[in-house]
C-alpha cells in the first residue's frame, strides 16, 4: 500500500543536548487524509514535524515522504521536495513590509511561477479564504485569524498534495480558531491531506478526525476519530465567507482554475454532510 | 533559475534597497569610507610616482662620441642607440658648442677662466635615457660597446636608487591597497550580516516554500552590485573633493621637488574604474560570505522560532 507519509522505527536524539525526542517512532498516513497530532510540551511533536520537513534528519530508522526518501536525501533535493507541502506555522510568518497579495504570491515566485500564473491563482486563492477585499492591506492592519488565512493561502499557492499545520490556532481566540480550521476541513475535502499539531482538544472533538497523541517521543495513541475525547466540541457557526460558500456563491470564475489544476473537486458545505460536485476538466 | 525568477529577483534587489534603507545607507557609507582610504593610497602612490619620474628624467647618460667621427658616423650612433630595447626614443644631440656655452653658464662668475679655450676640447654627445632602471648596468655596458663611443658619463647609483624605491613604493602601495581591501571586505560582510539577520523571517519563509539557495542569494547579490556602484559614485565625489583640499598642501611638497600634483582629472578613468571595481566586487562578495555562513549555519531551517 502507498503512504503519504511513512515513519518507520524512527529514533531522533539531539547530538547537543542528549535528548532523545523521538523514539522508534513508526506512523503511516494515506493521502487525502486530515490527522491531528495531540500531546503535551516536550512529547515530540514539533521533531516531528521537523523531520517531516527534513529540517532535521533522524538517528536512526526510515522517513518516506510523497515518494522521497528523507534519509538519502541530497540537500540541493530539499527545495523541491518543500514544494509537495505547504507549511503553516503558529506565528503566521508573513512578511510585513508586503501585503496580502504579495505574501500569497511570493510562494509563487520563488519556485519561478509566471506572472499571469500569479494574476489567475493569487485572487482565486483570496476568495478562497475570504480575503478578496483585503488584498492590498498589509499583515499588521489584519486580525491574528485573516493572518492565519493568508498563510493558508500562502500554503496553497503551489498546490502543495499536503498541508502541515503546527498549532495555526495557537494565536487565534476559539472562533478564529474555529474558522481556521474549517477551512483547513475544506481544503482536506478536496483532496489535500493535513497534519496539524495542537493542543486544543475543542477543535480535535469538533472536527473529529483521526487522532494521534505523542508522549515521551512514542505514539501513545493513534484513533480514527476523536470518540476517546472527553471534553465539549465548539458550537461555532462557519462563517458565510467559508470556502464552502464561496464556492457555490462567488468562486464560479474561479472553478476553470481549480479544474484545470485539480480535475476534480469536492464542494462541502458547513455542515456535515458533504455535498460532491465533480467538474470535469475541460 | 527561471527567467521570470530572474527579473522578479532583480526587480527585489532594488525593492530591498529602499526597503532597507538605513541599512543600506550604513553599507554605503562603510564602502564610501573603504573606497575613499583605496582611492587615497592609490593617489597618493601616483604623486610618489610622478616624483621617481621626475627623478628619473633628471638621471641621463651621457655618451660621448669620438672626435674622429664623421657626421654620418655620429648619425649611425644615434641610429644604433635608437635601436636598442631600453633606450627611450628622445635622444637628444648635445654638441660641443653647445655643452661650451652650458659650461660657461655653470661657471657663473668665473666664466672668464675659459675665455683663452674653444669648444673643440669638448666632445659631441648624445643625451640618452634609459627606460626600465632596474637594467641600466647592462645597458650602459652595450652602449660602451656601440662604434664611435668615446666615453660615457652616468650614475649608476642613482638610477639604483629610484629603483629600489619604486619598487619599495609599488610593493608597499600594493600590499596596503590589498590590506584595506580584505579589511573592507571583512567590515561590509559584517554589515550585510546585519541585514540578512534583520531578514531572517523572509529567508526563513523562502525555505518553507521551496526556494533554493540561489533564488535566496540573487537579491542579495543584486543589492551588492548596486550598492557596490551607487557608492563608486558617491566615493568619486567624495575622493575629489578631498584630492583638490589635499592638492593644496601636496602642491607645495611637489613644488619644492620640481614638479606639480598629479591631476585628478587625468586619472578620473582609473579611479572610477578602481572605484567601481572594489565597490562591486566587496558588496557581492560581502553578501556571498555573510550569505554562505548564515545559509550552512540554517540550511535546512523553517521550523524554529525567529
Amino acid at each position: 500500500m502507498f503512504y503519504l507519509i511513512k515513519f518507520e522505527n524512527v529514533t531522533k536524539v539531539y547530538a547537543d543536548t542528549n535528548v532523545k525526542a523521538l523514539n522508534n517512532f513508526n506512523l503511516e498516513i494515506e493521502t487525502g487524509e486530515f490527522v491531528f497530532i495531540v500531546g503535551s510540551s516536550g512529547a515530540g511533536k514539533s521533531t516531528l514535524l521537523k523531520l517531516m520537513m527534513r529540517e532535521e534528519v533522524p538517528t536512526s530508522g526510515s522517513i518516506n515522504i510523497n515518494g522521497y526518501d528523507l534519509n538519502s536525501m541530497k540537500k540541493k533535493e530539499i527545495p523541491y521536495f518543500r514544494r509537495t507541502m505547504g507549511i503553516v506555522f503558529q506565528d503566521f510568518r508573513l512578511i510585513q513590509n508586503m501585503n496580502v497579495y504579495d505574501n500569497i504570491a511570493y510562494a509563487m515566485r520563488v519556485i519561478g511561477a509566471r506572472e499571469n500564473s500569479i494574476r489567475k491563482r493569487v485572487p482565486y486563492l483570496l476568495g478562497l479564504v475570504g480575503l478578496n477585499s483585503k488584498a492590498r492591506s498589509k499583515p499588521n492592519q489584519l486580525s491574528g485569524g485573516e493572518q492565519q488565512r493568508v498563510a493558508l493561502a500562502r500554503a496553497l499557492a503551489n498546490n502543495a498534495s499536503m498541508i502541515i499545520a503546527d498549532e495555526p490556532t495557537g494565536n487565534v481566540d476559539p472562533k478564529m480558531s474555529y474558522e481556521i480550521v474549517d477551512l483547513l476541513n475544506h481544503i482536506n475535502a478536496d483532496g489535500t491531506t493535513v497534519i496539524m499539531v495542537t493542543h486544543d482538544l475543542h477543535l480535535v472533538k469538533t472536527f473529529n478526525h483521526r487522532v494521534i497523541t505523542i508522549k515521551n517521543g512514542v505514539i501513545e495513541s493513534d484513533c480514527p476519530d476523536a470518540s476517546h475525547i472527553d471534553v465539549e466540541p465548539y458550537k461555532f457557526e462557519s462563517p458565510e465567507d467559508s470556502v464552502g460558500s464561496y464556492f457555490l456563491e462567488e468562486g464560479g470564475d474561479d472553478l476553470d482554475y481549480l479544474v484545470q489544476n485539480y480535475g476534480v473537486i469536492d464542494i462541502a458545505d458547513n455542515s456535515e454532510d458533504v455535498q460532491s460536485e465533480e467538474v470535469e476538466a475541460k | 533559475m527561471k527567467g521570470a525568477s530572474l527579473a522578479y529577483l532583480t526587480r527585489e534587489g532594488f525593492r530591498n534597497i529602499w526597503v532597507n534603507r538605513l541599512l543600506s545607507l550604513a553599507t554605503i557609507v562603510v564602502l564610501i569610507s573603504c573606497l575613499i582610504i583605496v582611492g587615497s593610497g592609490t593617489l597618493l602612490f601616483l604623486n610618489i610616482n610622478s616624483v621617481l619620474d621626475l627623478i628619473e628624467d633628471q638621471n641621463v647618460v651621457m655618451v660621448y662620441i669620438e672626435d674622429s667621427a664623421t657626421d654620418a658616423q655620429t648619425d649611425s650612433l644615434k641610429v644604433s642607440l635608437l635601436n636598442m630595447e631600453n633606450v627611450e626614443d628622445d635622444i637628444v644631440f648635445v654638441s660641443r658648442e653647445e655643452a661650451f656655452e652650458r659650461q660657461k653658464e655653470a661657471y657663473g662668475d668665473k666664466a672668464a677662466l675659459l675665455d683663452g679655450l674653444s669648444p673643440t676640447i669638448l666632445p659631441n654627445a648624445y643625451k640618452v635615457k634609459v627606460a626600465d632602471l632596474e637594467r641600466f648596468n647592462e645597458t650602459v655596458e652595450e652602449i660602451k660597446n656601440l662604434p664611435y663611443v668615446l666615453q660615457i658619463h652616468e650614475n649608476s647609483e642613482l638610477a639604483g636608487k629610484i629603483s629600489s624605491i619604486r619598487d619599495a613604493v609599488t610593493y608597499i602601495s600594493l600590499g596596503i591597497v590589498a590590506i584595506l581591501f580584505f579589511v573592507s571586505l571583512f567590515i561590509v560582510s559584517n554589515t550585510i550580516r546585519i541585514t540578512i539577520f534583520n531578514r531572517r523571517l523572509e529567508i526563513s519563509i523562502m525555505k518553507a516554500v521551496g526556494a533554493t539557495n540561489a533564488f535566496v542569494r540573487w537579491p542579495f547579490m543584486v543589492e551588492g552590485i548596486l550598492l557596490g556602484l551607487f557608492s563608486a559614485v558617491l566615493g568619486l565625489g567624495i575622493q575629489y573633493g578631498i584630492y583638490s583640499l589635499a592638492s593644496i598642501w601636496l602642491g607645495n611638497i611637489m613644488s619644492m621637488l620640481g614638479g606639480s600634483v598629479v591631476s585628478f582629472g587625468e586619472h578620473i578613468g582609473l579611479v572610477f574604474g578602481l572605484f567601481a571595481f572594489v565597490g562591486v566586487f566587496i558588496g557581492v562578495f560581502g553578501s556571498i560570505i555573510s550569505l554562505n555562513k548564515y545559509l550552512k549555519e540554517h540550511s535546512n531551517v523553517v521550523e524554529s522560532s525567529i
